[in-house]
């Protein structure tokens, strides 16, 4: 690696110092970078556009925010190479796009899509080609100490993308005549499909958008990533060897010493971040053409041990003399026990707050759970009723209910000869009773014969539409005979007739011959 | 008292005329007449050009009935409607002058365009079935009906029917589109051999006198009814009042127009008597005006009707 030719000055900088020279960066190559971008990626987003803006604008908007990982690639190529002075076109770019689909991509589209240090983390898979636990090992390294500052140019770039775009939008909104821009805004809040024009409007707004600020963002993170390494392999340190190396090279034991130094430091660095290493020593050609790894002679950990030692026992590191000097520390305090017994009353005071609020926290989690469950059961109907296509499917039950529509429907509750007791209701002249009997018995034998679905609050008419329905393809005599009873019924219920008794003895004749068989099969099984 | 054959030839004869002239729409022709046997009057919620006034226009001659229309304005005033008194400069007296209530059957159209005292002076007629002028009342012709229209998606510029007021319609009777058969049977015959787009009930014949809708209105109120199936309805309008997801429930006059609307119901349906299956058919038409949603279910979009299929499923049906 040429440190030397590096265009930033190696020095450890601040995180946020780092994130504007990532600014200073991509605008410094911004022709580059956006005609790389427009070559590389607008193909693909005219693509999605042509196959899905005009039925299915939303997941055509989908889809290019989706395969934003695969974009951030073209950028990062082309900063990891102007940033050592390489010379890139264009051509180069296109060259390199078959190798961007062996960087991982399928993980960063899937399981890592939605991970917000991706700009800090691209550099690992793209120019280390490090994957799986080679690669997590690297990234554990590397976020060391960091405090996560990724995220925050992560937070930073999607609320800079947000506001851009919907200032776009607003802006295009305010040169609009009024009418067309408030048409404009409601369709963003009501079901309408907007048209195909102002989709592709704002679809080509949002690229606009993202083409910038990812930008900005993969280069905040290439050098986020730069930054970690230059104080992690110290390569202003090495580049400091490198100058006194070049400026004492006439003075032999200045070089000596500095060779030492550098051996030292060496392999010093080799032992601390083994992973990394081993993780560099793995990286590909490209890498090692764009980003070398630090040049580490090949030496055990047990044998730098042994040179740091040798090293060590030159005289010029055994030097020591004890030096003795006054400092003064101040007065004695007599306040400071009572101060300590402050601080340990405080913290197991705080310990003690931070305990009860945690147990309120808990009882008040599980009390709103409860309440949830609650408020579920109390407005079943409601919600049964706003959700009721969702749960119309589902109620379908084949169990033969005991009570239906406010009758028993028990075999036990009929009697055993329910055509005798019938007749004997309707001598006694309770013509009522006699046919709410036949009634409910029929009722009992196709309800257990067949799939019930009725609501609690069915009318006859509801039972003789549903008794159609069933039986219209296994029993026409079924049907007639049940219109004849409900007609009965009804006459004797509502109209307060009487009917005939010739008409009631057809009517429990004919039941016998519908349901006797059944209910003294059914009454045998139960014996 | 005609018989009941009778009765159910002259219903259908009425509905079959009135399908002459209106083609489809069988529901909403049957909810009118059945409005009309039950000596109500009706809200019809629709849009403009749905046939409304062709509905009316065919019922009325369907009984060689007087027809009046009054297009709601917000300049309209009450006298407008119900007519004035006029001092005669030769006669030296005051004479009265009509309004277009005085007639067998009303249409309305836009009844919320109009301010809310020129409504009342409507509702007045509606409820009293006569016209206070100068002191006198004047009652109007027999049977009389009227079928008020509003249009449900122009709501800017309208004095919407507070609820006391729309407790006073029998039936709330939503019209829709017709479907692709029937517009298609519409236009082609609307347009054959016609010319302009003049309303066309040449095709209707008088089936009965104003008198027999009177007898049928008479029939209807003698008919006999079980005690059960007016607990039915009652049981009905009482849940209302305690339904989740309905703000106001229906009044005691809901009861009263289920019980009403059920009789015609089962005259139209050439019965002398009345099942719970006639209260459950026109529950949604006239209680649909007299529950008021809570703001959750309005805001879920929530159809009333749907509400009330849902307490009809829930309500046990008399059985035994």
């Amino acid at each position: 690696m040429n440190l030397e030719a590096m265009t930033l000055e190696v020095r450890p900088r601040n995180p946020w110092e780092s994130m504007d020279l990532a600014v200073r960066l991509a605008v410094s190559h911004w022709r580059l970078l956006l005609a790389s971008w427009m070559i590389c990626v607008f193909p693909l987003f005219l693509i999605i556009n042509i196959i899905l803006l005009n039925e299915h604008p939303y997941w055509a908007f989908f889809l290019v925010w989706f395969l934003k990982p695969l974009y951030d690639r073209v950028p990062l190529f082309v900063l990891s190479r102007v940033i050592f002075s390489e010379k890139t076109s264009v051509k180069d770019v296109l060259n390199a796009i078959p190798s961007f689909f062996k960087t991982g991509l399928f993980a960063s589209l899937t399981l890592y899509r939605l991970d917000p240090g991706r700009a800090f983390s691209l550099p690992v898979r793209q120019l280390e080609h490090l994957q799986g636990k080679a690669r997590r090992n690297r990234m554990n390294a590397l976020r060391r100490g960091y405090n996560n500052r990724e995220i925050w140019l992560f937070i930073l770039c999607a609320h800079l993308e947000t506001l851009v775009s919907w200032g776009l939008i607003g802006m295009i909104l305010m040169m609009l005549p009024v009418d067309m821009a408030i048409q404009g805004v409601e369709a963003i809040f009501t079901d309408d499909e907007p048209e195909f024009l102002s989709n592709a409007v704002s679809m080509l707004m949002y690229f606009s958008v993202m083409m910038i600020v990812e930008t900005l963002y993969i280069s905040g993170g290439f050098v986020l990533y730069l930054n970690r390494r230059i104080i992690l392999e110290g390569w202003d340190i090495e580049l400091v060897f490198r100058k006194l190396a070049q400026r004492k090279h006439a003075h032999k034991l200045q070089t000596i010493i500095t060779v030492l130094f550098c051996t030292t430091f060496f392999l010093f660095a080799s032992s601390m971040p083994q992973k990394a290493q081993a993780a560099a020593q793995n990286a590909s050609s490209a890498y090692e053409k764009i980003l070398p790894p630090v040049a580490v002679p090949a030496v055990s950990p047990e044998l730098s041990t042994e040179t740091i030692k040798q090293v060590m026992a030159h005289p010029a590191f055994n030097r020591f003399k004890q030096v003795e000097t006054l400092e003064y520390t101040g007065e004695i305090d007599e306040n400071k026990k009572d101060l300590d017994e402050t601080r340990s009353w405080l913290s197991k005071t705080f310990e003690t707050i931070g305990k009860t609020l945690a147990f309120v926290f808990e009882v008040a989690l599980w009390l709103l759970a409860l309440t949830i469950v609650f408020l579920l059961v109390k407005y079943w109907d409601r919600l049964q009723l706003g959700l009721g296509s969702l749960f119309k499917a589902k109620k379908k039950t084949t169990e033969m209910p005991d009570m239906l529509f406010g009758l028993d429907l028990r075999e036990e509750s009929l009697p055993e000869d329910v055509t005798e007791q019938a007749l004997a209701f309707y001598k006694q002249r309770d013509y009522r009773a006699a046919l709410a009997l036949l009634y409910r018995a029929t009722l009992a034998h196709l309800v257990k014969n067949y799939e019930f679905n009725l609501p609690k609050g069915a009318t006859e008419g509801d039972c003789l539409e549903w008794v159609t329905e069933k039986l219209s393809l296994s029993s026409e005599a079924e049907i007639i005979y049940f219109i004849d009873l409900t007609r009965a019924w009804q006459l004797t219920a509502y109209a307060h007739q009487m009917i005939p008794e010739a008409q009631m003895e057809e009517l429990c004749l004919q039941w016998s011959v519908h349901y006797k068989k059944q209910a003294n099969n059914s009454g045998a099984r139960h014996e | 008292m005609e018989n009941t054959e009778t009765i159910t030839q002259i219903c259908q004869s009425i509905k079959t005329e009135i399908s002459n002239a209106v083609i489809g729409q069988t529901e909403v022709i049957e909810q009118i007449l059945v409005a009309l046997i039950a000596s109500g009057h009706v809200l019809i919620e629709g849009v403009p050009g749905l046939g409304k006034t062709l509905l009316v226009q065919a019922l009325a001659k369907t009984f060689s009935g007087q027809f009046s229309r009054i297009q709601f304005t917000p300049d309209l005033m009450p006298s407008d409607v119900t007519g004035h008194v006029l001092y005669d400069m030769k006669s030296e007296s005051f004479k009265v002058r009509k309004g277009p209530v005085f007639t067998n059957l009303l249409l309305a159209d836009e009844i919320n365009r109009a301010p809310a005292k020129t409504q009342a002076a409507l509702l007045e007629v509606m409820q009293e079935q006569q016209v206070t002028l100068e002191g006198r009342a004047m009652p109007v012709s027999k049977p009389y009906m009227v079928l008020a229209t509003q249009n449900p998606i122009e709501q800017e510029g309208t004095y919407p029917l507070p609820e006391a007021q729309l407790d006073r319609f029998l039936f709330k009777v939503l019209i829709a589109y017709p479907d692709h058969k029937e517009e298609l049977q519409l236009v082609q015959a609307i347009t054959d051999n016609k010319l302009g787009d003049k309303l066309d009930v040449s095709t209707v014949t008088v089936c009965v006198e104003p008198e027999m809708i009177s007898t049928l209105q008479q029939h209807s109120a003698s008919l006999e009814i079980d005690e059960k199936v007016i607990q039915y309805a009652i049981d009905i309008v009482r849940a209302t009042r305690k339904w989740p997801g309905i703000a106001i429930g229906s009044g005691p006059r809901g009861g009263i127009a289920l019980i009403r609307a059920a009789r015609a119901y089962a005259v139209v349906d050439g019965r002398e008597f009345i099942t719970p299956d006639d209260v459950k058919k026109i529950t949604l038409p006239a209680l649909r005006h007299r529950i008021v949603l809570s703001p959750e279910m309005e805001l879920e979009g929530v159809h009333v009707d749907r509400v009330l299929e849902n307490i009809l499923n829930k309500i046990e049906a008399p059985r035994n």
